[in-house]
């Protein structure tokens, strides 16, 4: 098994196919945490010519107080099998402060996307850990502060100097707590008691930080024993206190950070029926027959549903791809009473008897997301094998042999973490569902004006916000498809520009009768540099309300400010995506006249002599944004609240 | 061994020693200790990893702690 594996990561290797090779390379290290094999795939991987096997580049410095660098076959190995070549920096021994502080260190000359920072609690927190004899006469308020104060102007200092993402890792409780059992039970208070409060105020900091995050080390380790974890052999020998066997744990848990970092978040599971939903085969058992409810194996399965309920919550599509009778599934939603999950759950269904390939295309496609974000959970192995040989971007999670390891199973690797979280995304199952009913809507309208004003389309199209902030950059990071130049930018770019008068920044909400879509484009334009004509740069529309005319109304916004500003026209650019085809008309068919047409980009102007565009009559406009800025910030985590601290 | 030091495998002979070998420095120590310690199913105490700096030594060491 092992050598099958291992051959077949090096065949697909060899062959340079990459997706094929990432899937064999996790299947090779997900069987074993020997050392061995993690350090061979990271040689094959840096071996490699840049940008084969279509890795995306990411620069990882790390800084820790201990020797860090053991992890680096493990992180390295796991990145590539994510699809990331990890290029790290590895500062010398515990000079993370020197590191942070110089703005002209190696660090800052590295140019890091992501920074990971770990301390030791024997070194942030001595007088908690290692040293103390007793806690008598200290309060735990002045140890977090204290902890505080030597992390707090690291993440000043980076800040001032870069836009990385930083990974901090919290406090792992002492092991041995000076008074044992009695740890907390006598005043002052406990060794573990004040470990939490640490942990929570480090979380609290980070919060007042964009791009910062608290990475649960104590919750890993933790979750793989404390006994386990470390090895005192190396912590004496070398400073680096982590068991080898235990560093692709903690690999793996970087790994959630910088697969979102890097685009990677999955963003739809894709669930089979028979035996995964459910237990057993519902076109023999019948709609009464499968086994779902409070008894095992049916309680495994309400777990699981319950789960799937819990993703749809943080804003992950769910969809079905089942051979079924869809009479015989209709039957289940409306009647087993052990269903958790119901049809209105599901962003699309896929029920007959084709390919399951053919299945994912579809649900794809309806859903316009890439297949490179669609995890797949079957309990067939003959299914699996179908899609992940069909469509090896496809993320294939194989149904456990026993259906109480389900959940676990599709939580561990953390496939759909994100960084960010608004409150469109915890909406967005909704939305889809929404979706579908105006399509059925458009195709049951005649006119298309009729369709229109039947939407009762409520715009505001307002200035952005430090409240819609968080939204507008990761619609710009997001949007493929109705998006004219594909820029990215980052919170903190997207905020530099706010403040700055001589960009007009704003961003649409689209309502209509069947709900709240939320915040759906995105325009940024400045003053041409040598005409007098309001220049686009970034104009953007979330697939989600394509084909309501919701760019004409953004266009028609333009043309006004460009009129307050006392210019004479807009000028917008084109630059063509693989992905963005359907926004390449917009300017033409608006009436834009073609200026340059280059292979990187079309030029389009519309001067107001010639014309103009105007807001189409079915729109209802609403006030400014800000006027709602509670209900973004409720779910905008990292609270777009906050953006006011910095 | 030459995986972890990057050396051909017929280079490797009982005066192959970390004193005279470049790519064996104590990183690549502990990754050997660690990966003989895998392949033959045995635990080393510091002070046999200490010991272990030649192929020798390496041989020595292993075949007592597999007697």
């Amino acid at each position: 098994m092992t050598s099958d594996l291992r051959d077949h990561f090096l065949s697909c290797l060899q062959r340079r196919e990459a997706h094929a090779t990432r899937n064999a390379a996790l299947a090779y290290l997900a069987e074993s945490t020997d050392g061995g094999r993690w350090r061979m795939v990271r040689r094959q991987m840096e071996s490699l010519p840049e940008g084969e096997l279509g890795l995306i580049p990411l620069r990882v410095a790390l800084l820790a107080s201990f020797s860090i660098e053991f992890i680096l076959d493990p992180l390295l190995a796991l990145g590539m099998a994510n699809g990331l070549r990890i290029l790290p920096y590895r500062a010398g021994f515990a000079q993370y402060h020197q590191e942070l502080i110089d703005p002209s260190s190696g660090l800052y000359a590295f140019r890091p996307d992501v920074v990971i920072l770990a301390i030791e609690g024997e070194r942030l927190l001595p007088a908690l850990y290692a040293e103390s004899l007793s806690l008598e006469g200290s309060d735990m308020s002045t140890l977090v502060e204290q902890a505080l104060g030597a992390v707090e102007p690291l993440i000043v200092a980076l800040r001032k100097q870069s836009n990385a993402l930083l990974l901090l890792n919290n406090l792992e409780p002492p092991r041995h707590p000076l008074l044992g059992i009695l740890d907390g039970h006598l005043p002052p208070f406990g060794e573990r008691e004040a470990t939490h409060a640490v942990n929570s105020a480090l979380l609290e900091l980070v919060r007042r930080f964009r791009g910062c995050h608290v990475v649960d080390y104590a919750g890993v380790v933790a979750r793989f024993g404390a006994e386990n974890w470390h090895d005192p052999r190396m912590a004496h020998m070398a400073k680096a206190p982590i068991a080898q066997r235990m560093l692709p744990h903690l690999a793996a848990e970087y790994l959630k950070f910088l697969r979102a970092r890097a685009g990677l978040s999955r963003k739809c599971l894709v669930v089979d029926l028979d035996n995964t939903l459910w237990g057993g085969i519902l076109g023999e058992d019948g709609p009464h027959g499968i086994r779902l409810g409070a008894d095992y194996p049916g309680s495994a399965f309400v777990a699981l549903q319950r789960t799937l309920l819990r993703l749809h919550a943080r804003g992950v599509l769910l969809a079905i791809a089942s051979k079924n009778n869809p009479e015989d599934v209709e039957e289940v939603f409306r009647a087993h009473p052990a269903m958790v999950v119901r049809k209105e759950h599901f962003a699309a269904m896929e029920i007959h008897w084709q390919p399951k390939s053919e299945s994912l295309l579809s649900i794809a496609r309806r859903l316009n997301i890439g297949l490179e974000h669609m995890v797949f959970l079957d309990d067939s192995p003959m299914e699996c094998a179908q899609v992940q040989a069909a469509l090896p971007m496809v993320t294939v999670i194989p149904f456990p042999a026993q259906p109480e390891e389900a959940v676990n199973r599709l939580l561990h690797d953390g496939w759909f973490d994100t960084l960010q979280l608004s409150a469109e995304d915890r909406k967005r199952g909704d939305l889809y569902w929404q979706k579908a009913q105006i399509d059925a809507l458009q195709a049951a309208s005649g006119s298309l004006e009729g369709f229109y004003a039947s939407l009762r389309m409520r715009l505001t199209i307002a200035p952005l916000t430090p409240a819609t902030l968080t939204r507008a950059a990761q619609l710009t990071q997001k949007t493929n498809q109705f998006n004219l130049t594909t820029l990215r930018f980052s919170e903190e770019e997207v905020a530099k520009r706010m403040k700055d008068p001589a960009w007009s920044l704003f961003t649409v909400r689209v309502e209509d009768r069947f709900g709240d879509n939320g915040i759906v484009g995105v325009m940024m334009a400045t003053k041409a540099r040598a005409e007098p004509l309001l220049e686009v740069e970034t104009f953007l529309l979330s697939c989600r309300v394509i084909g309501r005319t919701v760019e004409t109304a953004m266009l028609a916004t333009l043309c006004r400010k460009a009129r307050e500003l006392g210019l004479a026209g807009v000028l917008g650019r084109v630059i063509p995506t693989p992905k963005n085809l359907p926004a390449r008309p917009m300017y033409e068919r608006h009436g834009f006249a073609l200026r340059s047409d280059t292979l990187g980009e079309s030029v389009w102007v519309l001067e107001f002599a010639a014309g103009e565009v105007g807001m189409p009559p079915w729109f209802t406009l609403t006030g400014e944004e800000h006027g709602r800025a509670n209900q973004a910030a409720d779910g905008g985590y990292p609270g777009s609240g906050t953006a006011s601290n910095r | 061994m030459a995986d972890i030091l990057d050396l051909e495998p017929q280079a490797i002979d009982d005066a192959t020693a970390m004193e005279s070998v470049a790519s064996w420095d104590s990183f690549n120590h502990l990754n050997l200790c660690l990966a003989l310690e895998q392949e033959f199913g045995i635990t080393l105490t510091v002070a046999e990893m200490e010991g272990m700096t030649s192929y020798y030594d390496i041989c020595q060491a292993i075949r007592e702690k597999l007697a």
